[in-house]
């Protein structure tokens, strides 16, 4: 196979949940569009890279330094949503349920991939709390393992700085992701949370 | 429940076999080596969709051949009903009437059987990890949470081992600790509900089996330090055991795993006081491991109301004096049986057809007319 077709097929494999297979259809669909569209979808790439980072309050992608969701002033202050991923924001905005702030962990506690507290966005989180206006913290970690025992240690983390902290509901089947869950079964999640 | 026909197709050295198979079952008589024992793990494999030689399906694709297949009529609940599985080295397909299924846990259990093997005095003689597998077989057969419960806690349980191997935890350490106990209180609980409900008809079966009363018992033994009535109590469990986890936490943290949790309970078998696993004769342990065995078919029999068939793999040969013809007479016609024997003893074929079983073949007489 040619040299540039085998390195397309290379780069995109390496995207969380591309295989070979999806790969190489990819780029035999890429191959036979215009050269334009080509270029719009590498300019895209490019643009999130140079213009992209991670708002300095929350965590969340931002086109500077404060996400939209930190900026609105309409959002509720009073309620910070933590969840493990900037895509999990995603799944909760479509649910509709929530009109408050949001804080994005990075990640979830996993020693078996060596990820501990200190990697995790969670100073800058109790910082958030420490500065007042936050009467409850909602945990939104993902309903497995990993996200349950992130969970457990936000509560403890946050239980001397007096704010309410609670957890979405466990209807969400045990073992999930938030990202792979229709927007009712997350709104109803939220709607049911539960004191930790 | 009761098998009609089997075919089989490549399955270990079983080739091409089609049987009609009588309503009380059949005895199937053979050298070792010969195929009978495959015959009765190929019936084993339709009911749980893993061998009970703990093999991985594709060891059973017969030498060369590439994929097996094993095809079933059964009557159940008075239904006619067929299932069968294909297998080769990259997939399997099951189907249930003709319909394909997606997973194997859809259609585990609508053919209901249990096997007794001489490899079942491991259950009794062997390491406390074989009778937790036996014990969560039973429950998991039953029940989907339980199955999915105790894969939460061995992830859990990974994840803890790992914190106290690289000795950097102790932030952390106090949300798996929790995380731990939660994920493993329900199986300590629905364990002590099993171990209860089954010690009197444990009791009782091997009673029976040895044709006296001996004392036979179980017992379940947590790795929590509860009594077994308080190991049905979730607060009871939980506080005991975040106060264990405390007092051993060096003792952890040293030896770089969790010394206390349900992956070290013991289900404990006895006699006359005695623990059979390091203190039983050979036909003391013989007759527990029987006696496991027919409790599992009586459990599944009282949860499921149907009737399982039984798979009885060179059992008599094993249970000494008569203990075999006992059991036998005990079973009478109750379940459709396969009984695989070296030689046709007069008293295991009556009643029931024998097959010659020979290098991969398996020749049924015809009937002999009734008188
Ligand atoms: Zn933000």
């Amino acid at each position: 196979m040619a040299g540039a077709v085998e390195q397309l097929i290379e780069e995109l494999s390496r995207l969380p949940g591309i295989g070979r297979k999806t790969a190489s259809r990819l780029t035999f669909y890429l191959l036979k569009q215009p050269r334009e569209s080509a270029s719009r979808l590498s300019d895209a790439i490019l643009q999130v890279k140079d213009r992209i980072s991670f708002c300095e309050t929350c965590g969340n992608i931002a086109e500077g330094r404060t996400c939209t969701y930190c900026l609105d002033p309409r959002r509720d202050e009073s309620v910070i949503c933590v969840v493990e991923e900037p895509s999990d924001i995603h799944v909760i905005e479509k649910s509709g349920g929530f009109r408050g702030r949001y804080h994005v962990l990075h990640g979830r506690l996993s020693p078996l991939d060596g990820v501990g507290p200190e990697a995790l966005n969670v100073d800058r989180l109790a910082e958030r709390v420490r500065q007042g206006g936050v009467e409850e913290v909602i945990l939104a970690t993902n309903p497995d393992v990993e996200g349950e025992a992130t969970a457990l240690y936000l509560r403890r983390a946050l239980a001397p700085l007096g704010v309410r902290v609670t957890r979405i509901a466990r209807g969400i089947p045990m073992g999930g992701s938030l990202e792979f869950l229709d927007e009712i079964t997350v709104g109803e999640a939220l709607a049911g949370r539960r004191e930790l | 429940m009761r098998l009609t026909e089997v075919r089989l197709e490549q399955f270990r050295n079983l080739v091409d076999v089609g049987l009609e198979v009588p309503p009380e079952g059949a005895v199937l008589v053979g050298s070792n080596g010969q195929g009978k024992t495959n015959f009765l793990e190929a019936i084993h494999y339709l009911s749980r969709f893993r061998s009970f030689r703990g093999s991985a399906h594709v060891d059973a694709v017969a030498f060369g051949a590439g994929h097996f297949r094993i095809e079933a009529g059964f009557t159940s609940d008075g239904r006619s009903r067929t299932l069968a599985v294909s297998a080769d080295r990259e997939r399997r397909r099951i189907l249930l009437d003709g319909a394909p299924i997606g997973r194997p846990s859809e259609a585990a259990g609508t053919l209901l059987a249990v096997s007794l093997r001489p490899e079942d005095l491991e259950l009794v003689t062997g390491s406390p990890s074989a009778r937790r597998e036996y014990v969560d077989e039973l429950l998991g057969l039953a029940s989907r949470p339980y199955r999915r419960a105790l894969a939460e806690y061995d992830r859990v349980l990974r994840q803890r081992n790992e914190l106290l191997r690289s000795g950097r935890g102790a932030a952390q350490l106090e949300a798996w600790d929790e995380s731990l106990i939660s994920s493993g209180v329900p199986i300590v609980i629905s364990r002590a509900h099993l171990v209860r409900r089954l010690a009197d008809r444990f009791a009782r079966t091997a009673a029976r089996v040895a044709a006296e009363d001996d004392g036979y018992a179980i017992a379940y033994r947590p790795s929590v330090p509860v009594d077994s009535a308080a190991a049905e109590r979730e607060s009871d469990v939980r506080e005991a055991w975040s106060r264990a986890l405390v007092d051993r936490y060096e003792v952890d943290r040293v030896r770089g795993w969790t010394t206390v949790g349900p992956h070290r309970d013991e289900l404990e078998i006895v006699k006359g006081g005695r623990g059979l696993e390091r203190f039983g004769s050979q036909g003391e342990c013989r007759t527990a491991a029987v006696a496991l065995r027919l409790m599992e078919a009586e459990l599944l029999e009282a949860d499921t109301g149907r009737r399982p068939i039984l798979l009885l793999d060179d059992v008599f040969s094993e249970l000494d004096g008569g203990r075999g013809e006992r059991l036998l007479e005990w079973l009478g016609d109750r379940h459709q049986r396969f009984v695989t024997s070296p030689r046709p003893l007069a008293w295991l074929t009556d009643g029931l057809a024998a097959w010659r079983v020979s290098a991969g073949r398996i020749e049924c007489p015809a009937p002999a007319a009734a008188g």
